[in-house]
């Protein structure tokens, strides 16, 4: 995936990084540039379409000034959805894979990608917020603005990142992809904190509209290499899609989890349909036209502003794909991402806590970062 | 001071409200920034050219607020540049200079000039027109025709533009979509949906006939509007016990 890139922009402050070390050996020399400012620092608004198309084929290595790790955004809407305590870690920013329905669309700002060169300073930060708090169960993820996976073997930034929780057991590190990289960093297992998980989604799905990602065979390989290295593995069925054939095609997609893992091997399954927000919809059309399952979706306002599908067909999804897992087994543990304490109870007849495969991760933890 | 015929109205950018007959119109330099609509016989106040900044302030203390479409016809004006810079004129105006507000205000432009009237009596913003940039010149001309038909209100049409928009990108032909009302548009673009509300409405349930009952969809969700009076602890638990018999019956059938 980092061969999709046609030029890296290396700050001139991280010249000495790691990173730039690291690009150095990888990319030809003219597809590098040493720059003193960002590049097209000048557009200060929303990007059009052919600018953010750009923005991922152009990475930018550089430090970053800001806060690193902070709560999920779902966190901040606790009133309306469940949370499942997740925090993060941003590393960087955009990734280069192209999903249609990919939120950063209505997010990011940045006209290229990026890369923090300063991960020391992330680590520093990680660690005061892992010493004073180091007997809770905190989950900290790399995925929530860049793939955590899909530029790993330019940065390594995964050996890193898991050396470091080796020292915090009660803390988890959850690397989120849709990408297969996953050899750089196997040598350093067997973690028992470290989690990989995958985006997964139909092979149809996948093929329609996660252009650029791994195949599912590929994840699905990827995650079977890391179980076999001693690390621990989830999945995520995020975004479930409704199409004309969607039963028959995630049937397909649950067979193939149930069929090559087993419950105990996989640390938890999320299930989320897809949502997005009411801004990103021009976007989307622009960008891949209306012959896409995502635009042509129909959509309707719900909670926490997004559009999602009829929350009676949402209900549907659910239950179809965790009566699949269920049916299989019972020791899946399968939670849903950002949703409503009524989309719960009318999945699962039960609220997170009530459930006690899931209610570790859902008990209230103190605020921090 | 000078009358009408003595300037040039190479600026006349059509404003949607007439210049007073009371009060002199404005030029800057030779150039009529006001008053297009008035007669000839009209005394005019001569302003000199400075410098865009300073045409900037007199614009906007002349027209407080401008519509996109006038915006869009005073930046296409020939002399536009010699008086005014497009950033600072939108920044003044609450809009973003960017691409995408560009080509909607050339969009705006190359539409007919009821269309234009339309969008500056409603109210309607950049992001609403962003539909239109997606469709050919004939496919854009149908939609607005259809907008300015149906003569709905400002939510209403916006509604309608981006169903027509998404409707036509999804190879529906114009001809299905001719003088279709907002609910015909909405069974189209959302036929699963419709086809899920059609069949829950349409469940027979044993309502009490005390109890008036409307299906309805409020965003993601649907179902029932309920509305019963009772007059005594006996009624309501009467209407109470005959709620829980149909909320049985509904889980039944879902």
């Amino acid at each position: 995936m980092i061969h999709n890139l046609e030029k890296i922009f290396i700050d001139k402050r991280s010249v000495n990084s790691e990173v730039a070390d690291r690009a150095r050996q990888i990319f030809p020399k003219n597809k590098i540039e040493i720059v003193e400012n960002e590049p097209w620092s000048e557009i200060k608004r929303n990007l059009t379409a052919e600018e953010f198309d750009r923005s991922k084929k152009n990475i930018f290595l550089t430090p970053f000034d800001g806060q690193f790790f902070k709560r999920c955004p779902g966190s901040t809407q606790k009133k309306v959805l469940n949370c499942c305590n997740y925090h993060v870690l941003n590393l960087g920013s955009q990734c280069p894979m192209n999903c249609s329905y990919c939120y950063l669309q209505s997010y990011l700002n940045s006209p290229v990608s990026k890369i923090f060169t300063n991960i020391d300073q992330a680590l520093s930060e990680l660690k005061m917020m892992a010493d004073t708090n180091s007997h809770l169960p905190f989950r900290v993820g790399t995925g929530e603005i860049i793939d955590s996976l899909a530029l790993d073997p330019l940065t390594l930034y995964s050996r890193k990142l898991i050396s470091f929780f080796t020292q915090y057991p009660k803390w988890t590190l959850e690397f989120k992809t849709k990408s297969d990289q996953v050899d750089q960093f196997l040598d350093l297992g067997p973690s028992q904190n470290t989690v990989v998980s995958w985006s997964l989604n139909a092979d149809y799905v996948i093929q329609k509209e996660e252009h650029g990602t791994a195949s599912l065979n590929d994840r699905l390989g990827a995650a079977l290499k890391c179980i076999q290295a001693g690390f621990s593995v989830a999945f995520h069925l995020d975004p479930l899609i409704y199409h004309t054939n969607w039963q028959e095609n995630y049937t397909e997609l649950v067979s193939r989890i149930t069929t090559q893992f087993l419950p105990e091997q996989v640390n938890v399954i999320s299930l989320g349909t897809l949502r997005f927000q009411p801004e990103q919809r021009h976007m989307m059309k622009k960008r891949f036209g209306l012959n896409s399952l995502v635009t042509q979706a129909e959509m309707f306002p719900s909670e926490g502003a997004k559009l999602r599908y009829d929350a009676s067909l949402r209900n549907e999804m659910f239950k179809f794909v965790y009566n699949l897992f269920k049916n299989n087994s019972d020791r899946w543990k399968i939670f849903l991402c950002m949703e409503t304490p009524e989309t719960w109870i009318s999945t699962f007849e039960a609220q997170p806590l009530q459930k006690p495969e899931l209610k570790d991760m859902f008990r209230p933890l103190p605020s921090i970062g | 001071m000078k009358l009408k015929p003595d300037f040039l109205m190479d600026l006349d950018f059509k404003p949607s409200n007439e210049w007073p007959a009371s009060v002199p119109a404005l030029a800057l330099s030779n150039q009529l920034i006001c008053g297009f609509n008035l007669s000839s016989h009209h005394p005019v106040f001569e302003h000199t050219f400075q410098n865009q900044d300073h045409s900037l302030i007199l614009l906007k203390s002349i027209y407080p607020q401008l519509t996109l479409p006038e915006l869009a016809r005073l930046i296409k004006s020939p002399v536009f540049s010699q008086y005014f810079e497009i950033d600072s004129l939108l920044k003044a105006y609450q809009y973003h200079a960017s691409p995408e507000l560009t080509e909607i205000l050339n969009l705006l432009f190359n539409c007919n000039s009821d269309f234009q009237n339309f969008v500056s009596f409603k109210k309607i913003g950049p992001q609403e027109l962003v539909p239109l940039l997606m469709l050919d010149e004939d496919n854009r001309i149908f939609v607005t025709q259809e907008v300015l038909n149906a003569n709905e209100s400002k939510q209403d049409s916006v509604k309608r533009i981006e169903l027509l928009c998404d409707l036509i990108q999804m190879k529906n032909t114009t001809e299905c979509l001719q003088d279709l009302n907002q609910n015909q548009l909405l069974q189209l673009r959302h036929p699963v949906t419709t086809s899920r509300d059609q069949s829950l409405s349409a469940t027979s349930l044993p309502w009490s006939s005390q109890i008036k009952k409307k299906f309805k969809r409020q965003g993601d969700k649907a179902g029932f509007d309920i509305q019963f009076f009772a007059g005594t602890p006996v009624e309501l638990n009467k209407l109470a016990q005959n709620l829980t018999k149909v909320a049985q019956e509904w889980n039944l059938k879902a």
